[in-house]
């Protein structure tokens, strides 16, 4: 079999037509231009609060990724308070480690870790299935930050494959859970920064300010960061037992240095509005539809679908995806948490659809569209209008 | 952004706006609609764009959402060209399009924006709006699918 590249691919298509390009041309004709905003008076104030704010926190100002960068969001725009101030314990050889910044909506709150090396000199680090460029050229470009890091790496005699491993906290109820860990940007390729997600809600609960008054002052988040040796003559055996296993990198690469830190962090109760759907079908394909409900919150909106297996459903497992769009049929795009992008009927567990959209250009969903994957052609998509009813 | 810097990157982007409206849509008048919306669309909203260096995934997006409007209200896709005749095509890769257009119409999208356009995992996540580990299993069902059909054409 021939391999697959970039180039063969791009081959596939022919060149757009002339016509396409007028096409375009014309389109581009017919884009008014914009007037400048007028910023009423809110505004105005808000940034010379901002400014204010700015001046007395001079010490706090940073540079590099922040979690605006992460989530495409002016968190101060929201009056969501950013948090750069923490007590953090425990030390590595090989690694700094820096909280960066916290901030929570009162269901999340988001946390930016940097980490980087304290001898940068002929060193570097990848992480996660980065590695997958390294031994894969055939692959297309990765993203600019990731791509600068690789080329580093290239150059570099001592490389790292960092793992930032499961960081753990209470919730409010004191339940131990898990962070996800969304995202991650190479500032260089001796410094990343990690995006993580703190779930601060009780296992089971969706019910904000109920538990309002069970909210702690003071999270302690646990982290356990690892660098491994990583060989650039790695096989692709070793590399994909690596990524497949990758709980036990042990197994396959030396441990440089583990280690192990607490953070403490203040995340600030902020109000919410819980929503039912006004109008929503029982049943999604085999599935009864147990409640549908939308949170609001200064920063997102969080979608929750519960699901209950019909007596007569003949499918082992589900995969939906839903799409939710604006009033203008615009789509919005948005995160799902942990788990809830599929509905698996033999996971009591899991039985639930979650999604969240961020609200970083003031609009508001009002359509969902779910899609069940892989058999389409017997289950078309359903189209529900999100009418939202302040719930009781 | 300004309109000249809009103009700038759309104008850049040409080539992977057809090859996505050619992967979504089959009719040539189809492909023109669907980039004539997503401009003018993406232009009514570029504000919401903070950081530049995203507009290619951006506009992808965009683009995405619009042919996936108009394949529904036309229908089913017939995998057919219909690019004008006064614009004869030129030499393509006609085994490996063929091969792609055979493939599901999530996985060849997928397989598209990873392949031909270069996407991240989490570029053609936020694209598409779907999760990166779905991204990834896309792209393996597409890749094993594909690397069927092409070992066949080979083997003939």
């Amino acid at each position: 079999m021939k391999r697959f590249d970039q180039t063969r691919f791009q081959n596939a298509f022919e060149q757009p037509p002339e016509a396409f390009h007028e096409t375009v041309q014309k389109s581009l004709d017919h884009i008014a231009p914009q007037p400048k905003p007028v910023f009423p008076s809110r505004a105005v104030l808000i940034i010379a609060l901002l400014a204010v704010c700015l001046i007395g926190t001079a010490a706090a100002v940073m540079v590099g990724t922040t979690l605006n960068d992460f989530l495409n969001v002016d968190m101060q725009s929201l009056h969501i308070p950013v948090t750069n101030e923490f007590a953090v314990d425990g030390s590595m050889d090989l690694l700094n480690v820096k909280v960066r910044e916290a901030a929570s909506d009162g269901v999340f709150m988001h946390l930016t870790v940097e980490f980087s090396l304290k001898d940068q000199d002929g060193k570097a680090m990848i992480y996660g299935s980065d590695v997958h460029y390294l031994q894969n050229p055939d692959n297309p470009l990765p993203s600019n930050d990731v791509q600068l890091a690789l080329e580093a790496v290239q150059n570099s005699q001592t490389v790292y494959w960092f793992k930032p491993n499961a960081v753990t906290f209470r919730d409010r109820e004191g339940v131990l859970r898990r962070a996800m860990y969304e995202d991650c940007r190479y500032e260089s390729a001796q410094t990343m920064v990690v995006l993580y997600w703190l779930d601060l809600r009780a296992d089971d609960a969706f019910e904000f300010d109920s538990l309002s008054a069970g909210y702690p002052d003071t999270l302690t988040v646990s982290m356990s960061p690892a660098l491994y040796i990583y060989e650039k003559t790695e096989k692709i055996a070793v590399l994909e037992k690596l990524l497949s296993d990758i709980s036990n990198p042990g197994d396959y690469l030396t441990c440089a240095e583990a280690g192990k830190f607490t953070i403490s962090a203040a995340p600030e109760k902020q109000p919410s509005q819980k929503y039912r759907i006004a109008t929503f079908p029982e049943r999604f394909y085999e599935l009864r539809v147990l409640s549908a409900t939308v949170t609001e919150t200064p920063l997102a909106y969080y979608l929750r679908l519960d699901f209950q297996k019909t007596e007569d459903c003949t499918y082992p497992d589900y995969s939906m995806y839903p799409e939710i769009f604006d009033k203008d049929g615009q789509p919005l795009s948005f995160f799902f948490l942990t788990r809830s992008a599929r509905f698996d009927t033999t996971e009591p567990v899991d039985n639930r659809l979650e999604a969240i959209y961020i609200k970083h250009d003031d609009r508001a969903p009002h359509t969902l569209c779910v899609t069940p994957h892989w058999d389409e052609e017997k289950n078309p998509p359903i189209t529900v209008q999100l009418d939202l009813v302040p719930a009781d | 952004m300004t309109q000249e810097a809009f103009t700038r990157n759309v104008l850049e982007q040409e080539a992977m706006l057809y090859r996505i409206a050619s992967t979504l849509l089959s009719r040539f008048p189809d492909r023109q609609d669907a980039v004539q919306s997503a401009i003018s669309l993406a232009w009514q909203h570029h504000t919401a764009l903070r950081d530049e260096s995203r507009f290619r995934p951006w506009l992808a997006r965009i683009l995405v959402r619009e042919c996936r409007r108009m394949q529904k209200s036309l229908g089913p896709m017939v995998l057919t060209d219909t690019v004008p005749e006064s614009n004869p095509l030129p030499q393509r890769d006609e085994q490996l399009h063929d091969a792609i257009a055979l493939l599901p119409d999530k996985l060849r999208i997928t397989v598209v924006l990873y392949y031909v356009e270069g996407m991240s995992h989490q570029e053609i996540s936020r694209a598409l709006s779907i999760p990166k580990g779905t991204v990834k299993s896309r792209l393996n069902a597409g890749r094993a699918l594909l690397g069927r059909i092409l070992n066949e054409e080979v083997s003939e």
